[in-house]
């Protein structure tokens, strides 16, 4: 019997160890249709995941064995007999997910202005630490502004708290006293504003304003809550550390601390995640990084500042754990109880 | 490999053709549920029972060793193994489609990594194998 969808079957022996499948997300299909850009793989460390990126994604790739004979044929002719000959046998696929991509900060020296630089480990550049993070470009950027990474003489730096709290300050009184438009703000003018200071090098303005605005090219338009936001935190580190204070008095204190005649409004919402309320109309902070790393001693000690908390409250702090996206109100049924007050979700101890 | 170029011109390309059972590049997947057991190499004559089993099909440096026989009717497809076992399989869509990719026999070298192909169907067969009379 033969017919016309008759194929001889081929093995190469022995078959080739160099081929591997690859799931292909929509995204990365897209990407080899349209052939407009990059795509690399990332294996920083030995332990950590490889990633492959394209120059604004980066995906996860996992290993997921199988016991399958799943072999790479290709189709050929010979004397009129049409054959497939299998080339490679592969027993496994790479998995792919999306992932949001990490930069390896465990080393970068820590910066302080004045010089003062706290070396924590070997200096890096900013190009060496970007290979070396299992991220993609574009995302190695803001991710990069967002951990407050910055750059001192070609080397990658962290900037402290303080300094970007010093140079946020003289941004916004230079920003306002040389008349610039807070929503359309280039890095150049801002920098010129600010006169010369030494410790604030364009590398530490650019990381500064970054931070602070609402996208990721010029002109830049200054996000006002974020800043309102950075300066209650600076308020709830410095007067609530150790004790609460009435809300009043928060406001007057926040109020203050920001800088002369900046508008825009203050509300708590924009603090969540850093304080507590252990009695009504008081506050206090709570530094998250302070906090237990497993969610049941995490709330064990949330529950002891606070014996109920409001959902909206209290989600910033366990969002984390929430590996899977359950809605966050039925995540939170595992750990703790619920009760529902009008629209309010209430949570208290189990 | 901390950071290795990914290249695929050949996937690109293979991608604005039509995909049927195979690709444009005459690539396809063929899994069998189990594992079929390969000659390692070509034995060294004398030790062979059937020399006309063996040739070069894909390049003039690689023996190939032929094992079956595969009938394509629409999307079923039978596979006869050897003289005595035949099996039943179906043509699938796979969903994700998947990546063909070729590393660098030598890992430490600068040569990319290559998508060489897109793959979007396979000849799958999932029962067990069936005697032949």
């Amino acid at each position: 019997m033969t017919s016309d969808n008759e194929y001889e079957v081929h093995a190469n022996v022995p078959q080739s160890y160099s081929y591997r499948l690859m799931e292909l997300t929509p995204e990365l299909l897209k990407v080899i249709e349209e052939k407009k850009e990059p795509l690399v793989l990332k294996a920083p460390t030995s332990k950590s995941e490889v990633v492959l990126c394209t120059s604004s994604e980066t995906f996860a790739l996992r290993q997921r064995n199988h016991s399958n004979t799943v072999m790479m044929t290709k189709e050929g002719e010979r004397d009129g007999k049409k054959f497939f000959c299998s080339y490679a046998t592969l027993s496994n696929v790479f998995e792919v997910r999306k992932s949001k991509g990490h930069i390896i900060t465990e080393g970068i020296p820590l910066y302080d202005g004045q010089n003062k630089i706290t070396n924590t480990g070997e200096s890096v550049t900013l190009d060496e630490l970007k290979t070396r993070s299992a991220i993609s470009d574009l995302e190695f950027e803001s991710n990069w502004f967002a951990l407050n990474g910055s750059s001192l003489n070609g080397q990658a730096i962290i900037l402290t708290d303080d300094i970007i709290t010093r140079t946020l300050h003289v941004m916004i009184m230079s920003i306002m006293a040389s008349s610039l438009d807070f929503s359309e703000l280039s890095l150049i003018e801002v920098f010129q504003s600010m006169g010369e200071d030494p410790d604030i090098t364009i590398d530490i303005v650019e990381t500064v304003l970054r931070k602070f605005v609402t996208n990721d090219r010029e002109p830049y338009q200054l996000n006002k809550a974020k800043v309102v936001q950075w300066y209650g935190i600076e308020t709830l580190r410095r007067h609530c550390r150790t004790k609460p204070i009435e809300l009043s008095d928060f406001f007057i204190k926040w109020k203050s601390e920001l800088p002369p005649f900046f508008e825009s409004s203050l509300d708590i919402p924009l603090l969540r995640g850093n304080y507590a309320m252990p009695l009504p109309e008081r506050i206090q902070y709570v530094s998250k990084l302070e906090l237990p790393s497993d969610i049941q001693n995490r709330l064990k000690v949330l529950f002891k500042l606070q014996s109920s908390w409001n959902l909206t409250e209290l989600a910033p702090f366990i969002e984390e754990f929430n590996h899977k996206n359950v809605k966050i109100e039925n995540f939170v049924m595992k750990f703790a109880k619920k009760k529902k007050q009008g629209k309010k979700i209430i949570i208290t101890q189990r | 490999m901390p950071v290795k170029e990914v290249v695929y011109s050949s996937a690109h390309e293979s991608l604005k053709q039509p995909q049927v059972i195979t690709t444009s590049l005459g690539n396809m997947i063929l899994e069998i549920q189990g594992e079929l057991i390969l000659p390692v190499e070509k034995p060294e004559v004398g030790f062979i029972d059937d020399e006309s089993k063996y040739s070069k099909l894909l390049s003039a440096e690689q023996w190939a060793v032929k094992f079956g026989r595969l009938e394509l009717s629409g999307k079923k497809a039978t596979l006869f193994i050897g003289t005595s076992q035949r099996l039943l399989g179906d043509v699938k869509t796979l969903d994700p489609p998947l990546a063909l990719l070729k590393f660098p026999s030598e890992p430490e070298t600068d040569e990319p990594v290559e998508v060489v192909d897109v793959i979007k169907h396979k000849i799958i067969f999932t029962g067990r194998p069936l005697p032949i009379m």
